[in-house]
């Protein structure tokens, strides 16, 4: 390795450095949290002073989480994460292969225990040195070299590996990420009921999605409690193929459609204002009604022509359903003529205004109109989108709890019992663990316990 | 007939008792023995019991789900899952010195839940929270929180402990089996939040067709997450263990609180925000 490579290594090996980037990353996030970001930012800061808004745009404080900077810290830790685990890597293996052998008398200059055994027969005395191994758990192995008899149990040695699965997933989650950000998409549609749509608009707000097949809304249904609180929003839909219906779904929110990897979610519904029915009077005679809904036109049975040119949810914001008719016939040049469905709200706005041509029906005299019906119709909202990193981060978040099993609950443990004649029989038993020191002498203490009651005799000092 | 409400805010009071005879039996040098455990395990015993019921009639009003989808509910299992996990550790450790610090995070939560103005009601499910992951979410979720209280609880302890000076030994545990505790707490908590965010994205994945949208309480949980995965980090490192790893840790469960109550100041989707 070169100088250069080698300081590189060195940087990007620490755990100092990963302790850093953590806590950078959260104070990053934290912010996050405190500015307002992405579709939330493009509702609030109108209410701001355009300079600074100028300057956290430039800034890109208003999509942090998509910053170059976020992306860099991501990328260091990736880094880290890669150089960290090869250069221990080569340590851990060696531990997990490594062995001490069928006959270590090394572990036994520490015993955790030295007991004087029972006189017995040789084959009984095997059967309860294996069953006290077994108790342990693990792999038993038992060595006899004539004056002495070794038996040996272990078991965990994957542990070792256990934080380089985490390692490994935090890698997998991140790759996962990448691949939904650049294949996959976010979109919405509202289809009206009965209506049939074949393409999606996409939430960047520039591209339409191509479905290659249409989806049509039979019905959409709301349920309520009886003390209002929503209870459940399901769609039915239809999805066809050049006109030919090929299945039906129900779409419930927490149930969600899925089409060759494209999934459609329940988000929301809605009505619109659709048209209306009005009735036309001359003087006080009625001459016809006309349902119309916008840009039809109709002829009525004395030749007056009828247009809905344009309709509104909510007049100025405050003066609800309002439609605008265009109306040409017998006595009346062309004349354009708002109608409302609460037209009593209209005192709320000023003399003036009243007088506008289109809002005076003075105007349209000798004729009259009245409202009958508003016509609305109700639609559905799905949001629609589609990530193919989705399951990989699935398989990353899977071996991130592996990991974190193979970490924290679960270690390499071994015990060793030495079975040697001086002038006595004497038994040695000897134990060790990578980690979780307690959970060791617990387990011990169970074979302990069998070995003072089936093997020895009493304690040796 | 009992009804858990009336458990719930009679438990409140037991809670605070529970902790007198913890705080009495430090102050007389641990002459009542294990009395104050079991007197904790008996008001954990009922508080279950208490939850149990509200699950129960639950069905009875014909909304028929866990109790864990309101402020009030989540803070109720939030204090059983705090004196249920001490009392494991209670028993791991066979010390009852933390207990002074650890019981009167239940009895301030519950007198919070029982005192506020918020809905105390059984409510019906909203269609979003609907689901089984929800269940899977909300447990492992304060489960974790409930072993991040421990860990500080822990810190705390750690950071008033003075150094022993060959005086008449103390009861309080050493600086190392504070360290140790802290340690296996924060593994527990840990584990389980992470567990809590990947069920909560499944959740957000099925329910909102996306299983990371970075809304502020999802993201405060990343944050709580990163902190205490330096936490884990900083303890292999030298120079940052003791007094410098209890103030991360300390750190790590202000992030907890953040993310449970602060983040409501924030508009997000999560529906404690709007109760
Ligand atoms: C979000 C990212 C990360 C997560 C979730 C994570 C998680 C963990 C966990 C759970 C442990 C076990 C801790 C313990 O035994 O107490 C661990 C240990 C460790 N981590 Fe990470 N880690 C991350 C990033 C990193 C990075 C970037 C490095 C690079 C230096 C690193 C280096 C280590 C080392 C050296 C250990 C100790 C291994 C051992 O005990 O042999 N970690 N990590």
């Amino acid at each position: 390795m070169g100088y250069k490579e080698r300081d590189f290594w060195r940087f990007f090996r620490s755990v100092k450095l990963t302790i850093i980037l953590l806590v950078v990353m959260a104070i990053f996030a934290l912010i996050g949290t405190l500015i307002p970001q992405r579709e939330e930012a493009a509702r609030v800061v109108q209410f701001w002073n355009p300079k600074i808004m100028e300057i956290f745009f430039r800034l890109g404080l208003f999509d942090l989480y998509h910053s170059l900077v976020f992306r860099l810290l991501l990328l260091g830790l990736a880094i880290n994460i890669v150089v960290c685990s090869l250069d221990r890597l080569p340590k851990s293996i060696k531990l997990a292969t490594h062995s001490l052998g069928p006959a270590p008398d090394t572990v036994f200059e520490r015993p955790i225990v030295a007991l004087r055994a029972k006189e017995m027969e040789p084959k009984v005395f095997m059967e309860k040195l294996k069953k006290a191994l077994r108790l342990f758990g693990g792999k038993v192995q038992i060595a006899d070299l004539g004056n002495r008899i070794y038996g040996h149990s272990e078991y965990g040695r994957s542990s070792y590996f256990g934080v380089y699965v985490v390692h490994l997933s935090v890698l997998v989650i991140l790759i996962g990420g990448l691949i939904g950000s650049i294949w996959g998409f976010e979109g919405y549609v509202n289809i009206l009921e009965g209506d049939v749509i074949d393409t999606v608009e996409l939430r960047d707000g520039k591209s339409v999605l191509k479905l290659g097949y249409s989806i049509r809304c039979d019905e959409f249904r709301a349920d309520f409690y009886p003390n209002g609180t929503p209870k459940e929003f399901r769609s039915r839909l239809t999805i066809l193929n050049d006109g030919e219906e090929l299945f039906v779904r129900d779409v419930l929110v927490n149930h969600p459609m899925e089409i060759d990897g494209i999934r459609f979610y329940q988000a929301s519904y809605g009505t619109i204002l659709y048209g209306a029915i009005f009735r036309f009077l001359k003087g006080d005679q009625i001459i016809g009604e006309a349902e119309l809904k916008k840009e039809m036109q109709q002829t009525l049975p004395n030749g007056l022509k009828v247009e809905l040119k344009d309709l509104r949810e909510d007049f100025m914001g405050r003066l609800g359903p309002a439609f605008l008719l265009r109306l040409e016939g017998e006595g009346l040049d062309e004349k354009e003529i708002w109608v409302f469905k609460r037209p009593e709200l209209l005192k709320m706005i000023p003399q003036e205004m009243k007088a506008s041509p289109r809002l005076d029906p003075s105007t349209i005299l000798p004729y009259k109109v009245e409202l009958k019906e508003v016509i609305e119709r109700q639609y559905t909202g799905l949001q629609v989108s589609k990530d193919p990193g989705v399951n990989v981060v699935w398989i990353g978040c899977f071996m991130m709890i592996l990991g974190f099993f193979l970490t924290f609950f679960y270690s390499h443990r071994q015990l060793w019992i030495r079975l040697e004649w001086d002038k006595t029989p004497r038994l040695l038993v000897a134990a060790r663990t990578n980690r979780d020191h307690a959970g060791l002498e617990h387990r011990v203490s169970k074979v302990l316990d069998y070995i003072r009651r089936e093997i020895a005799e009493r304690e040796e000092i | 007939m009992i009804t858990s409400s009336q458990i719930l805010s009679v438990i409140t009071f037991v809670y605070f008792f529970v902790f007198l005879t913890y705080l009495v039996n430090q102050l007389v040098k641990e002459r009542l023995s294990y009395i104050p455990s079991i007197l904790l395990l008996l008001t954990t015993l009922i508080h279950g019991i208490g939850i149990s019921l509200r699950w129960k009639e639950s069905y009875e009003l014909g909304y028929g789900h866990a109790p864990f989808s309101t402020l009030y509910e989540s803070l109720i299992f939030y204090s059983w899952a705090i004196s249920a996990i001490y009392l494991l550790l209670e028993w791991r450790t066979k010390s009852t010195s933390l207990g002074v610090l650890v019981t009167p995070l239940p009895f301030l939560a519950l007198a919070y839940a029982s005192f506020s103005k918020m809905n105390k009601g059984i409510q019906p499910l909203i269609p979003a929270l609907k689901s089984n992951w929800l269940i899977a979410h909300v447990i492992t979720c304060f489960v974790g929180y409930a072993a991040f209280a421990i860990s500080f609880a822990s810190c705390i302890l750690y950071l008033l402990r003075k150094e022993e000076k060959n005086r008449i030994k103390s009861l309080i545990p050493s600086k190392e089996v504070l360290e140790e505790i802290n340690y296996n707490m924060v593994v527990i908590g840990f584990v389980s939040l992470s567990l809590g965010i990947i069920t909560g994205a499944i959740w957000a994945n099925v329910a909102w067709g996306s299983y990371w949208s970075w809304d502020p309480k999802e993201t405060w949980s990343l944050i709580t997450w990163l902190v205490y995965a330096s936490v884990l980090h900083a303890r292999l490192t030298r120079g940052w263990r003791g007094r410098k790893l209890a103030i991360l840790s300390i750190i790590g469960f202000c992030c907890v609180i953040f993310t449970y109550f602060g983040v409501n100041l924030l508009p997000g989707l999560h529906s404690y925000a709007t109760m």
